[in-house]
């Protein structure tokens, strides 16, 4: 199985008379745009902005993020499930911008008459300043869709259709018309390499409980599913899409179809590795025994696929920390090593315990910072999204103004700390 | 020029004893006291000094308005150093200190530097970056702190992060908290170096240490079971609907306590659960199935157990602190050993 992967690198984004690539320069004709998405905006109006890297401007109410990809040869279409049959991905051609996102926003409707559990937390992305390096995508450019629902559309209609709309608009750009523009050429395959190399897979768990909190696999949801084997080249394909509003800990759907751990893994496959592949796993199961049994559904994968090593991480906090330590030990007790990533909550002072559960398996860990954490976030000039930042539930705040709150009021955050490189350390 | 502002309780500002420890904030613009001292021995540099003088009960009791009026103070006198305490053994001054320099450092990241033995419980309040000079147990190592705070603050004046360092690590309390640094490598290239490490035997790091969950031994049941009160205690967020008394749907803050009096069970429609940690529709949908009041009415009419307790205690157990979880923990018990209660199930999500 192998993608030709055609990637182009944007160094301008703007607006335009029509949607086309010239050389890096991207033009978004505003009108295609709107086409686009006329038969699903009824109900819904949608303002189009574009935001690009180091500039003074904060993204509120992020809800995803996804990244322009699209088949332009071989079988299937992008985010398999999603308007249109699913059929098997990660073979052929696709072509995607590699530093763009198709971002959106937007309050659900009916917010009070979600569950505590349902409703959507805050995400801000601040394009520059202290933020930057807490907001997943801040390096990117952005083609903002600022969504605003009319009282008629249900939530469950306004989940949909947001990410119908995200989708559908990176399956139109990638392969927008194009001259003079040189895409950086890549295979995405895992060939036969050298025996004697560890065998290593990555555990992918992620969130899925319920609607607002769930991630699709070929428009499958995930709680609906075992731990599986998936190809790197399906997560290229965006065989992967996030529902998951939960904002800070989520990933989003452009880090599932570009992701960094795949990335790593594929560039050392032949070098100090032999990548076997990726066990997608779910975490949030409702019991105890749920999440002891998936993790050892997911050690016995690991096992029958030969793997020595295991690079794990995980979406999600608290409870899902449960079935991912659960899942580190049954690989541990199955004599497969582990390197896992976490984030920490040493709370705002620093002296509370890390993590809600870990056993002494769990003996190879990495961590992306304390995310309770107080920081000082100046504000940004120009505000993008809404009017202002909820801050949790427990009360709003106007982004014009500086504030002092964690890490957690940013758009997938937890991600991109590790990204950032942060990691928690004594201090004295 | 600096600017500096020393934050002193009513004792070492002169006002008073304990008869005066409700005294509001006040802003003094000169030196009181051990400020005097410290302002001598800064004047090399030109100093403007200026005193907040409060009560250690007004600060305890109105926390948010001591802060909100310290704030007005430094937002007008716009200092470029604070200082807090010496409060050597004193709790209460600790913690204040402690909580004032932590909110002063974080708003206006300017310097804060207070002191205080290593056993004052205000060491648990230290925010990131905050100074905790080393004190003796009591105001006989005075004049030795006095010293320590010149010397750091020389060190700050000069801007020499080396020397400043060197000072925190021999004179500073090392109190061991967790925070966030930046390394040169994304999460991704540090596992994959962890893992091949591992696989080859060589020896690592692992970034988050494990800490010992503390072990808690259970009691024995007194009394017969046929004898006993039985109360039912829940994190899982039950409440009845529309949520009266707003109970926190994550980072819990209180607990409470509902009856249960005259009821067989807990019918859908009644409670609700307040929890983003669990999916909640099955409780919402059959709420005894969190606090199982049906099944405890069957051991108590089949006299199994004398009684259920006349009311349920609920918070929420997710998103919060461990130490805010032990505190309302601690508040529960200590409530239903005053009761009469000999059993509790506590059902967990």
């Amino acid at each position: 199985m192998e993608l030709q992967l055609f990637d182009y690198s944007l160094e301008q984004v703007q607006w335009g008379e029509r949607t086309r690539l010239d050389g890096k320069t991207l033009s978004l004709c505003m009108d295609d745009l709107q086409e686009l998405l006329k038969d699903l905006s009824p109900g819904v109006h949608v303002d189009f902005q574009i935001a690009r890297p180091g500039e003074a401007k904060r993204i509120v109410h992020v809800l995803d993020a996804v990244m322009p990809i699209a088949k332009t040869g071989g079988l299937g279409s992008t985010f398999p499930g999603f308007e249109g049959a699913a059929e098997l991905v990660g073979t052929g051609k696709t072509v995607r911008f590699k530093n763009l996102l198709v971002t959106v926003t937007g309050r659900f409707p009916h917010f009070d008459s979600l569950t505590p559990i349902e409703k959507p937390r805050e995400g801000i992305v601040d394009m520059s300043g202290i933020g930057a390096p807490y907001s997943y995508g801040s390096e990117r450019f952005h083609l903002v869709l600022s969504l605003t629902p009319e009282s008629s559309v249900s939530n469950v209609a306004f989940d949909q259709t947001l990410r119908i709309m995200a989708l559908r608009c990176a399956r139109f750009l990638a392969p927008a018309e194009r001259s003079g523009a040189e895409a950086e050429k890549r295979l995405i395959s895992l060939p036969p390499v050298n025996s004697a190399l560890p065998k290593v897979v990555l555990i992918y768990q992620v969130q899925s409980q319920l609607t607002c909190a769930r991630t699709f696999y070929y428009g499958e949801e995930v709680s609906k599913t075992l731990p599986t084997f998936v190809h790197p080249a399906e997560f290229f394909d965006g065989a992967i899409v996030s529902g998951n509003y939960k904002s800070e800990r989520k990933i989003p759907t452009a880090l599932h179809c570009d992701n960094p751990f795949i990335a790593e893994l594929l560039a050392r496959h032949g070098e100090s590795i032999n990548f076997l592949g990726v066990i997608l796993s779910r975490g949030y199961n409702d019991s105890f025994e749920q999440k002891k049994k998936m993790g050892l559904w997911v050690a016995r994968l690991a096992r029958n696929l030969g793997a020595e090593g295991a690079v794990a991480l995980m979406e999600g906090t608290g409870n899902g920390t449960v079935d991912f330590m659960q899942t580190l030990k049954a690989c541990e007790d199955e004599g497969i090593k582990t390197a896992a990533v976490l984030h920490e909550s040493n709370g705002p002072k620093g002296y509370e315990r890390p993590l809600v559960d870990h056993p002494k398996e769990a003996a190879g860990m990495i961590s992306r910072g304390n995310v309770s954490e107080k920081i000082y976030i100046p504000p940004l000039e120009t505000v993008i999204g809404g009017a202002e930042i909820d801050l949790h539930l427990k009360a709003t705040h106007d982004p014009h103004l500086p504030f002092l709150f964690d890490p957690t009021i940013f758009f997938a955050s937890y991600s991109q700390m590790g990204r950032s490189g942060f990691r928690a350390e004594y201090e004295n | 020029m600096i600017k500096v502002l020393h934050y002193l309780n009513q004792f070492f500002a002169g006002i008073g004893g304990e008869e005066k420890a409700g005294q509001d904030v006040l802003f003094l613009s000169e030196p009181v006291g051990i400020g005097s001292v410290l302002e001598n021995a800064l004047k090399t540099h030109g100093v403007e000094y200026a005193t907040i003088a409060c009560g250690d009960n007004y600060f305890h009791e109105a926390e948010e308005n001591a802060l909100r009026a310290m704030g007005a103070v430094i937002d007008q006198f716009q200092p470029d150093l604070f200082l807090a305490g010496p409060a050597f053994s004193a709790g209460r001054y600790g913690i204040a200190c402690a909580k004032v320099c932590s909110w002063v450092r974080d708003n206006w990241r300017i310097p804060a530097i207070t002191a205080m033995h290593e056993d004052n419980p205000g060491t648990r309040e230290i925010g990131r970056h905050v100074f905790v000079l080393q004190t003796g147990a009591s105001a006989a190592s005075m004049q030795e702190t006095l010293k320590r705070y010149s010397l750091l603050i020389e060190r700050l004046v000069a801007r020499d992060q080396k020397a400043v360092e060197d000072f925190r690590a021999e004179y500073c309390l090392a109190i061991p908290r967790r925070f966030t640094i930046r390394t040169d490598k994304p999460d991704y290239v540090r596992a994959a170096d962890l893992l091949l490490a591992r696989l080859s035997g060589q020896s690592y790091e692992s970034e988050i240490p494990r800490i010992e969950t503390q072990a808690h031994t259970v009691p024995n049941l007194t009394v017969s079971l046929a004898d006993a009160t039985v109360a039912l205690v829940t994190e899982g967020g039950l409440v009845p609907k529309g949520n009266p008394d707003r109970l926190e749907s994550s980072r819990g803050s209180r607990y409470f306590k509902y009856s249960v009096q005259g009821r067989s069970d807990l019918k859908h429609g009644e409670f609700e659960a307040m929890h983003t940690g669990y999916d909640t529709a099955t409780v919402d949908r059959d709420p005894d199935r969190l606090v199982p009041l049906d099944a405890m009415r069957v051991l108590e009419s089949g006299q199994r157990i004398k009684k259920v307790h006349d009311q349920y205690f609920v918070t929420t157990g997710t998103g919060a602190m461990p130490s805010k979880m032990a505190e309302l923990g601690a508040g529960i018990a200590a409530e239903i050993a005053g009761a009469g209660i000999d059993a509790v199930i506590l059902t967990a999500t």
